[in-house]
């Protein structure tokens, strides 16, 4: 029994991680078209880094990436605690847009973020993909904050009330360092949501400002090249070496 | 301001009515506390206590009627801009902070200086004997704890009156009846006006220095704890406060003033009561377990040689050892069960009773408390 419980596991790991090791492995084979092996090169990564425009690609990701989480998360974190803290005309409706933000598919959003950008002559480039991107990330950061929020004993606020503290510290001193983990996790979300989203940044930015994902896309449009796999074994290690350190992070803080 | 010294009250609550929707909360009620009173609001749940707690915090305003406290109409002050403190149920101890930075919280608010916020803020640990667990995080402390901390954060704030809400529930038999000592004594030795609420009477009667007893947003009864357990207003009052057997009953006849004969449940009795009844009045005739007198019966005769006039026939249907009583449920042989509670007597080693034994029930005389049968029944 214990056996079949160990390759049931075995299977499912297979099963998704398959595909990367297969991936992780070419970025490593010296063959330029990855049919067969033949041996051991770090080619493909010194290419990466000599080139200027993937580099300049991954620079403007990380930029975008990191003021649409940022931005996401203050706004985001702000229309939480509205929701938490008042009831107002249309606090029903609100709460169910943001599920349908949510929820509407990539090519919805992009087409219309698009429409938009062009009725309001907004040029296609960095500000018109930072709007886009911090209205997808948005959705995501309330949502956290907020169902963080809803397990607090309401009785916190009014406590803190009762001691004297008026809107702004009962925020300050009490809504936001509670909320605080929600935050962050609600920006991680949105960083990540950043740098892999190809669908709407492919309609809303122009040639003026190029980012990561759509460079590998119009890259591959003619075969996967070997740098492209480099490139994505990176992206991979990335968020792995992320969760292992906030692992080890959390688990020093509990003992 | 002050000028409860000459007598009046430190909160006053004018015709106040609440609701909630469609729900009347609180009916015209009104409620005066005198400065420095154990004040307990005694009632079920969803009787109007916590309601009354709310809006002298400042949660909820009054859909009518006025609010006074220290003399000032406060209806319209936020909760942050009133003298008085309030201890949640749940404790509401700011997680993220220590037990000194919770109970620091009301006087950096009030921006008061360093120096006095570090000198009081000892003080009120010290007060609670929680001094030497001042760094640790709410989750560190046991619940005993976290009461002792949220206590200290509200009295800290040297508020006018200091507000509980339920605030024994979370904790276990033992501890409660710890703190219930522990919460009188604070409050005897600081003189602030407590108004505690809870539903259960045994808080009630043992830290209160005045109960007002409430269901559905009025007040049945407002008394010492002695007065609301021995002469309970109502039948309300005398079912809720404590156990209580109630027996039905017709005048038949007065004497003289304060003294009147009765056939309660088929059985002649002499009555004392302050009441006037007429002949024929329907008559409820309230004894507590421990008023009773219970006394084995052989061939119908009392096995100790008293006399079983007046007295109520029955047989036990189950005795229960509590340590310091023996409680004894009694069928009557009018179809009633009652409860009796009787002290051990230690020149009796054989006083027990057997289950399904005849017994003959008495009661102290003069301790019944009668009440007119108004026909309704409470609860």
């Amino acid at each position: 029994m214990r056996r079949v419980k160990t390759l049931y596991v075995a299977l499912i790991y297979l099963f998704l991680y398959l595909p990367i090791f297969v991936l992780i492995a070419s970025s490593f084979n010296a063959s330029k078209y990855g049919t067969r092996w033949e041996g051991w090169t770090l080619k493909w990564y010194y290419q990466i880094i000599d080139s200027p425009l993937l580099m300049h690609a991954a620079i403007n990701t990380l930029i975008i990436a990191f003021l649409a989480a940022t931005l996401a998360a203050v706004i985001g974190t702000l229309g939480a605690v509205s929701l938490y803290r008042w009831r107002f005309a249309g606090k029903k409706a609100f709460e169910g847009l943001l599920f349908v933000i949510m929820m509407s598919p990539d090519i919805v959003m992009a087409i219309s973020l698009l429409a938009l950008f062009i009725a309001l002559g907004i040029h296609l480039g960095f500000m018109s993909l930072l709007l886009s991107h911090i209205t997808f990330c948005l959705p995501f950061v309330v949502i956290t904050v907020y169902s963080r929020l809803s397990g607090f004993d309401s009785a916190l606020i009014e406590a803190a009330r009762d001691l004297g503290a008026g809107e702004w510290h009962v925020f300050y001193r009490i809504i936001l360092p509670l909320a605080m983990p929600a935050v962050l996790a609600g920006w991680l979300l949105s960083f990540t949501l950043s740098v892999d989203d190809v669908i709407v940044s492919f309609f809303v930015t122009g040639p003026s400002f190029e980012i990561l994902p759509l460079r590998i896309y119009s890259m591959v449009r003619l075969g996967v090249k070997p740098e492209v796999n480099a490139l994505a074994t990176i992206l991979f290690l990335i968020p792995v070496v992320f969760v292992s350190f906030s692992y080890f992070l959390l688990k020093e803080k509990k003992s | 301001m002050a000028d409860h010294r000459n007598g009046n009250p430190i909160v006053s609550l004018k015709r106040i009515t609440k609701r909630f929707g469609d729900k009347t909360v609180l009916a015209g009620l009104d409620l005066d506390v005198r400065n420095g009173e154990f004040l307990t609001l005694l009632g079920p749940s969803g009787c109007g206590k916590t309601t009354i707690l709310r809006l002298l915090a400042g949660f909820e305003s009054p859909d009518e009627g006025d609010i006074f406290i220290d003399g000032r109409r406060v209806n319209d002050l936020a909760p942050n801009q009133r003298h008085v403190n309030i201890v949640f149920q749940s404790f509401a101890l700011f997680p993220h902070m220590t037990a000194l930075n919770n109970v620091a919280f009301g006087l950096k608010m009030k921006k008061t200086d360093r120096a006095e916020i570090r000198q009081r803020v000892d003080e009120a640990l010290r007060m609670v004997k929680l001094d030497d667990l001042a760094d640790r995080k709410p989750h560190q402390l046991s619940g005993g704890q976290q009461q002792r901390v949220a206590l200290a954060r509200a009295v800290v704030n040297r508020p006018k009156v200091l507000l509980l809400d339920e605030c024994l529930n979370a904790l276990d038999y033992k501890l409660r009846k710890e703190m219930q000592i522990e919460l009188k004594q604070i409050q005897r030795r600081i003189g602030i006006t407590f108004i505690f609420v809870t539903h259960s009477q045994e808080e009630a009667l043992s830290m209160s220095d005045r109960v007002i007893v409430m269901r559905d947003g009025q007040i049945e009864q407002a008394g010492t704890p002695r007065q609301v357990y021995e002469t309970p207003a109502n039948l309300f009052v005398a079912r809720f406060v404590g156990e209580i057997n109630i027996f039905d009953g017709i005048v038949t006849g007065r004497e003289n003033g304060s003294t009147l004969f009765a056939d309660v449940e088929g059985v002649g009795c002499t009555l004392r009561t302050p009441r006037s009844f007429q002949t024929g009045d329907r008559i409820k005739v309230l004894l507590r377990p421990e008023d009773l007198r219970v006394t084995e019966l052989k061939n119908g005769q009392a096995v100790d040689g008293t006399s079983i006039d007046g007295k109520f026939m029955g047989r036990v249907l189950e005795r229960t050892y509590k340590g310091m009583t023996l409680d004894s449920l009694i069928l009557l042989d009018c179809g009633k069960k009652i409860q009796a509670s009787e002290f051990f007597d230690e020149e009796d080693p054989s006083f027990d009773y057997s289950i399904g034994e005849r017994v003959a029930v008495g009661w102290v005389p003069s301790w019944e408390e009668i009440l007119p049968d108004d026909g309704k029944e409470p609860l």
